[in-house]
């Protein structure tokens, strides 16, 4: 086969090409703001003030969280939860749901860190001034600290969707169902191509490459996009 | 009711091992004007942080306009004392010791034994735990709530950094629900014009000179209306030519009739503004007088010495 004919066969399977990185980025970014929700959640129960047991209880949930989540690899936790849904819920693990919770929790993990990072970056004057005024420490949180954490942040945040987005490719390593039909996510689909189609396997490694580099550098553009624009807000 | 904002009694403060207040007790009187001066690490800072529960005292209680904002200080209330188990030990045990004493002198050594070697528990008995929490719930105030009745000015300023300067000084009235947007802005706005700093109520603190960013940290506190304000040292961070502008602004809040507290090493400062001065060292309030009494006819060795070398 030529590499003219690699080419033309591949455009034929564009439409397969498509969807597969549409799954691909909706377990990624679907991902991304479960991990940023659940990350906003555990960094402000780790840090509010111990004062009552409920905390202390919760603190102690996400401190374990963290450490579980951090400590195995995510394709060791994508196949648990794929194994343990599949026992509970017969039918679930059939659509994009198990992928996504799972890179959700293992994403929720990483972003905790960061952010708790963010919020520790963060004046001590800035909460005092809010208490002094007669604010709560969650709207002194809401309103002061965390819109400032986010800012210091934003690098790192954007490092960890990369990151997660890279990641997701581990997905191909289980079955995926969309509707009742088979679907594959783009590593899935190259991985298909190496048993199917040997003679094309090398060319789709390309194509999975470029498309990943080119959604890192569109995301990296974001990311300095919303930097500049964060920027213009202080002057 | 009695005429004082502030008021401390036995205050302790302890940052792990280290005691930085060992029994302190004040009031900060309607209109006064207070000034707190003592050398670099007294306590000054801390002691006017616990007047608006910035620290938490280890012991004691602080009061404002007759409210508790701490939790109850058994050691302060005699009449709660005396229902704890460990008082009628005690007591039975010293009436054993001293046949005929007098029931009142009794009483006075057995409080003062019991609070010289910190015998209270947790476990005194119900009566005692009662007592306790009736006097709790009878005064106690949420101190987020006592907070808006106090303005507090930082060496630092402590602007909002991600707020421009009127979202800094609308924020809290209108997260409060004391203000709708509009009329916070508008008092926002005229605290601005008093400061001639009404141009800059949409940039950011970045953009600030330290004594625009002090002013308008005390114009902050002042949208909330409060009925005291506590200064902790507010030109100390600042340029030598921006000393002025925020000196005078805090003058002309003292000659409105503003109830102040200011932790200050500019004596002659304290000496024109305050109504009476506090000399604190080692954590205590070692002598207290007025402006004329304690700079000009120190009484204690140590208010002299600090004087000599800061005058
Ligand atoms: N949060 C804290 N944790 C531990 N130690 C503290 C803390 N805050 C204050 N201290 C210590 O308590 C002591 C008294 O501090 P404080 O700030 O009240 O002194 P100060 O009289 O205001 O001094 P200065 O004139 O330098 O401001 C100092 O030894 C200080 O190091
Ligand atoms: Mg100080």
């Amino acid at each position: 086969m030529s590499f003219a004919d690699k080419l033309a066969y591949a455009w034929e399977l564009r439409g397969l090409l498509f969807e597969s990185l549409g799954i691909s980025l909706l377990i990624a970014f679907s991902a991304v703001i479960i991990g940023f929700v659940i990350g906003v959640i555990l960094a402000v129960i780790r840090i509010a003030p111990k004062t009552n047991p409920v905390i202390k209880v919760l603190d102690g949930f996400a401190q374990t969280y963290i450490t579980v989540i951090r400590g195995t690899p995510t394709m060791v936790q994508l196949l648990i939860m794929y194994s343990s849904i599949l026992v509970m819920f017969k039918y679930v693990n059939t659509n994009l749901l198990v992928p996504i919770i799972a890179f959700g929790i293992n994403s929720g993990a990483y972003m905790a860190e960061i952010i708790r990072a963010g919020i520790n970056s963060v004046d001590k004057g800035q909460m005092e001034a809010g208490r002094s005024v007669g604010l709560s420490w969650t709207t002194t949180m809401l309103k002061i600290i965390i819109p400032q954490a986010i800012k210091v942040v934003i690098p790192t945040i954007f490092n960890e969707i990369i990151i997660l987005v890279k990641e997701t490719s581990v997905v191909s390593f289980i079955a995926l169902r969309v509707g009742g039909q088979q679907a594959w996510d783009l590593m899935g689909l190259v991985s298909k191509m190496a048993n199917a189609k040997p003679a094309v396997y090398n060319t789709f490694l390309y194509i999975a490459a470029l498309i990943y580099l080119t959604i890192v550098m569109l995301l990296t553009l974001l990311q300095h996009l919303i930097e500049r624009k964060l920027k213009k807000n202080e002057r | 009711m009695n005429d004082n904002f502030i008021e401390i009694k036995g205050l302790f403060k302890n940052f792990g091992k280290l005691e930085v207040l060992k029994g302190v007790s004040c009031s900060i009187r309607k209109g006064e004007k207070v000034a707190i001066i003592g050398a670099s690490g007294s306590g000054k800072s801390t002691l006017l942080r616990c007047m608006n529960l910035l620290e938490t005292p280890t012991y004691g209680e602080v009061w404002f306009e007759d409210k508790l904002l701490t939790p109850i200080d058994p050691y302060l209330h005699f009449d709660v004392i005396r229902l704890s188990k460990t008082y009628g030990k005690l007591l039975a045990a010293y009436t054993a010791e001293h046949p005929g004493v007098a029931e009142a002198d009794a009483d006075a050594a057995v409080i003062a034994d019991i609070k010289k070697r910190d015998l209270l528990r947790k476990s005194e008995g119900s009566a005692f735990a009662k007592a306790v929490r009736d006097l709790y719930r009878a005064n106690f105030q949420n101190v987020d709530y006592t907070r808006r009745n106090i303005g507090m000015v930082f060496q630092h300023f402590n602007l909002f950094n991600n707020l421009t300067v009127l979202e800094n000084m609308t924020l809290a009235p209108v997260q409060l629900k004391l203000k709708t947007p509009e009329e916070a802005k508008k008092r926002a706005m005229e605290l601005l014009e008093r400061i001639k700093l009404s141009d800059k109520a949409n940039v950011y603190p970045s953009t600030l000179s330290g004594g625009q960013k002090q002013r308008i940290a005390i114009v902050r506190a002042l949208a909330m209306n409060p009925k005291v304000m506590l200064f902790d040292e507010p030109t100390s961070a600042l340029d030598p030519e921006m000393v002025g502008e925020v000196l005078d602004l805090i003058r002309q809040l003292a000659d409105e009739g503003m109830t102040m507290v200011i932790v200050t090493h500019e004596m002659g400062f304290a000496r024109e503004v305050a109504d009476r001065v506090l000399f604190m060292d080692g954590g205590v309030i070692s002598e207290e007088g007025t402006p004329e009494e304690l700079f000009n006819h120190p009484q204690n060795p140590r208010t002299k010495d600090f004087l000599s070398k800061v005058l």
